[in-house]
């Protein structure tokens, strides 16, 4: 056993429910284990008692149990032996990068142990090996981009050699590619078994094939159930979505085909298609009818002062009014700019914009256009500006679940309710477009899906909606139609379906979401199968096929 | 890297802190105007390049002209002026006065930006931690704030953007002066939220547990060293020699 909790209850100062309540849980010596919960339900809590950071480094209320971790109980052993023992990689790589250059990054911890120069030379180029960091890696940390950062914060961990990681959501804060990069590091390390892993992650799938046990925790800090991956994703399915867990699309699809054994990577996936996707169940493209242009951008240009090159290119698109774009690429691709100079918050250096009505500009991080002290306040704000208040904010608030918050300040709010007050607050005075950057971006299942429904709402009363965002998962979900941006310029805009059968996504910085790549890589081999673009579309088809035997 | 790049920044820094100290205490033009000459030399030695140390002149040179200016006008309400311009009058020995303060503070400005241009932040750090028993909890935090420095002129036109798209209307200079303080405590928020999330990963790779405490980064005094000490010191003195010999030399102490 390498670590073992015991109703092990801790209680964040100032917070009237504990973070961990009572909480049981197992850690075997070796063990690769994957920890799920909703947001709020203790998961990065654990992962600073496992690390000895609470109690002994950050103060909070350490109610009742016992935690041992590599033999120790944490309350009485040394910082010093339990940071050695356990490495914890955080989400943000911008906060938790101390140094200016990668190898002083990886040789700070060392520094920390007192080991001696030689043998942190040593230790750093092992680091730097095992975490892919070549001598073409760049010296300083701001020129890397987020996923590099995220690998010399792993190869920092490991020149310390923990006996155990914590992976507290390391891709969270990454673009796909740079998700990518980070999951590829890990699945190398986790291959090799030296030593003891916990990830907490919600993009499960590529995953799959590197954890050994899954525990989840509960809404109140409690361990609800562990067992292994296949039981877990394929037998409690019902009970993870009702705490509102991400679970990984592979093996929701061997679910709707009815298989009882999980694929774990996408080539299982692709074999379970061919052996049992029903011929013929396929979706036509939805020809819907939209109605007429609500923004004509013509010819857009735009450089920041001080830039050397154009963020965003000679652009030039039209936007309808019930329809869902989505503006998708890299990060540096152009995407939020061209979303600004849409909403006409960017003045273009060149080209021209026409938007009949008005348009409501929702950014990544609510909380720094938050105006006003309560909740209410910030929803009637647009009044107090003198712009029209067409919908009754109570009913907002209702509908977005705000309701019972109206008094509170919009700081004090959780990350899913700000995102939900900025969206309301966008809305309050029915704008013609509403442009959404990364809205997704740290939210749980719940927020998410909540989120999809009031957009299709939206759509249906005839707005023009843009998401500017990395998810295609989401993108297959809700939108007509994509724009994709490389380099400032947009290389293609067209059918989601389309673009996902494009062989050039990597130029976008994008790659398939795992269903889509499953149903992709299956008819490379099987043309029978349906290039499909995700596990919405796979519902549709089968329904349809349903629907028509019936 | 340049000879002046790989000497040790405690060393360079005493330097360039010496030479200052000597400059307040002289008041006329042309000794800190062959300090000018030296300092330009060394920036060009430490490899700056001339458009860069050119561009840096430039506001030192506006600041300077400005102590030019109020120290001649100044000096003439106080005495009498040797000239009269239209309604101005302005006096020689303030104007030479002003003129010793300029050039003496572009000498400065271009010491502490040549000691910049060739100084890694974090051999300075490490430097200072090892030969001048600046404590490391005082020296690694500052190194990692220094970090934030980029994110937070980033953050701030984030934060202003997003204030002016959801409406924020700054009217008078009250209203101002009150946006101005929203914006501060949004900024502030963020970076307090950042800075706790740095120091817990510090921590957890040992820095609150750490008490022998050794270094990557190699802080060693070379010969190179008591070379550049020995070379500032006859430099030093050679230009106070030459400045007193050909008679411009002049001190606070008269």
């Amino acid at each position: 056993m390498f670590a073992r909790a015991q109703s092990l209850t801790v209680r964040h100062i100032g917070r009237k429910r504990p973070a961990l309540h009572d909480l049981d849980f197992e850690w075997e010596e070796g063990e690769r284990l994957l920890l799920l919960g909703p947001s709020g339900a203790g998961k990065s809590t654990l992962a600073l008692c496992l690390d000895g950071l609470i109690p002994h480094a950050l103060d909070a209320h350490w109610e009742s149990g016992a935690l041992t971790v590599g033999g120790r109980d944490t309350r009485s052993a040394k910082l010093a032996e339990l940071t050695r023992d356990v490495g914890v990689l955080f989400q943000d790589p911008e906060t938790q990068l101390v140094m200016l250059e990668t190898d002083d990054e990886i040789a700070f911890g060392l520094e920390n142990l007192g080991l001696p120069r030689d043998e942190m030379v040593e230790r750093v180029a092992e680091a730097r090996a095992s975490t892919g960091l070549g001598p073409a890696t760049p010296r300083r940390l701001d020129a890397l981009s987020g996923g590099t950062k995220q690998r010399v914060a792993l190869a920092s961990l490991l020149a310390m050699r923990p006996r155990a990681l914590v992976l507290d959501e390391p891709t969270a804060n990454l673009d796909p590619i740079g998700a990518r990069e980070v999951v590829t590091a890990f699945a190398a390390l986790a291959m090799r078994r030296e030593r003891s892993f916990l990830v907490v992650e919600h993009r499960l799938d590529p995953l799959l094939r590197f954890i050994d046990r899954v525990a989840v925790l509960g809404e109140e800090g409690r361990l609800a159930f562990a067992g292994d991956p296949e039981a877990i994703f394929m037998g409690r399915a019902g009970e993870l979505d009702r705490l509102g867990i991400w679970q990984p699309e592979l093996a929701e699809l061997a679910r709707l085909l009815g298989a009882e054994r999980m694929p774990r990577d996408v080539g299982e996936a692709a074999a379970l298609l061919i052996d049992r996707w029903p011929r013929g169940a396929s979706v036509q493209r939805e020809d819907r009818v939209f109605g007429p242009i609500t923004v004509a951008a013509r010819g857009l240009v735009h450089r920041y002062r001080g830039d050397d090159r154009d963020a965003v290119t000679g652009a030039s698109l039209d936007l309808h009014e019930g329809e869902i774009s989505a503006i998708v690429g890299a990060n540096g691709a152009g995407k939020s700019t061209l979303g600004l100079l849409l909403a006409g918050v960017l003045r273009p250096s060149r080209g021209t914009v026409d938007v009949s009505g008005d348009v409501a500009y929702v950014f990544q991080y609510p909380e720094r256009g938050f105006l006003a002290t309560t909740v209410r306040d910030e929803l009637r704000y647009a009044a107090t500006i003198g712009r029209r208040i067409a919908r009754d904010p109570d009913a907002l608030l209702e509908r977005f679940g705000l309701a019972r918050l109206a008094g509170a300040n919009p700081h004090s709010l959780s990350h899913g309710e700000k995102r939900r007050l900025s969206v309301a607050s966008a809305l309050v005075t029915s704008p013609s477009v509403l442009i959404l950057d990364e809205p997704t971006f740290g939210q749980d299942l719940r927020n998410t899906r909540e989120l999809v429904t009031i957009l299709r709402e939206e759509r249906d009363r005839g707005t023009t909606v843009v998401l500017i965002t990395h998810d295609l998962s989401l993108v297959a979900e809700l939108a007509d139609r994509a724009v994709a941006m490389a380099d400032g310029a947009i290389g293609f805009a067209g059918p989601v379906d389309e673009l996902f059968q494009r062989s050039d996504l990597a130029r976008f910085g994008l790659a398939l979401p795992p269903a889509a790549d499953a149903f992709a890589r299956a008819r490379e081999r099987d043309p029978g199968v349906p290039p499909l673009t995700g596990l919405d579309a796979a519902r549709t088809a089968l329904a349809a096929r349903e629907a028509v035997r019936a | 890297m340049t000879f002046l790049a790989r000497r040790d920044p405690t060393v360079k820094l005493a330097a360039v802190l010496g030479i200052s100290l000597l400059l307040i205490f002289i008041v006329d033009p042309i000794t800190p105007a062959l300090f000018l000459v030296i300092a330009i030399a060394a920036a060009l030695a430490g490899g700056a390049r001339p458009t860069t140390i050119a561009r840096a002149l430039v506001p030192l040179t506006m600041l300077g002209m400005g102590f030019v200016w109020s120290n001649a006008v100044f000096a003439a309400t106080q005495g009498p002026a040797t000239w009269t311009i239209g309604p101005v009058h302005a006096s020689e020995s303030g104007l030479r006065f002003g003129l010793a303060i300029a050039i003496r503070g572009i000498a400065i400005g271009i010491l502490s930006l040549t000691f910049v241009w060739t100084t890694d932040p974090t051999d300075l750090v490490v430097s200072l931690i090892r030969h001048t028993r600046l404590p490391f909890r005082i020296g690694y935090p500052l190194l990692a704030g220094y970090r934030f420095l980029p994110f937070f002129t980033d953050e701030y036109a984030q934060v202003r953007l997003a204030r002016r798209v959801r409406g924020a209307l700054p009217r008078g200079l009250l209203g101002r002066g009150r946006e101005a303080v929203s914006e501060l405590v949004t900024l502030l928020s963020d970076a307090t939220r950042r800075a706790t999330r740095i120091a817990i990963a510090m921590d957890a790779r040992g820095f609150a547990a750490a008490t022998e405490r050794t270094y990557y980064r190699e802080a060693r005094l070379a010969w190179g060293d008591a070379v550049f000490v020995i070379g500032a010191v006859i430099m030093t003195t050679g230009l106070l020699v030459l400045s007193a010999w050909v008679g411009a030399l002049r001190t606070v102490l008269g």
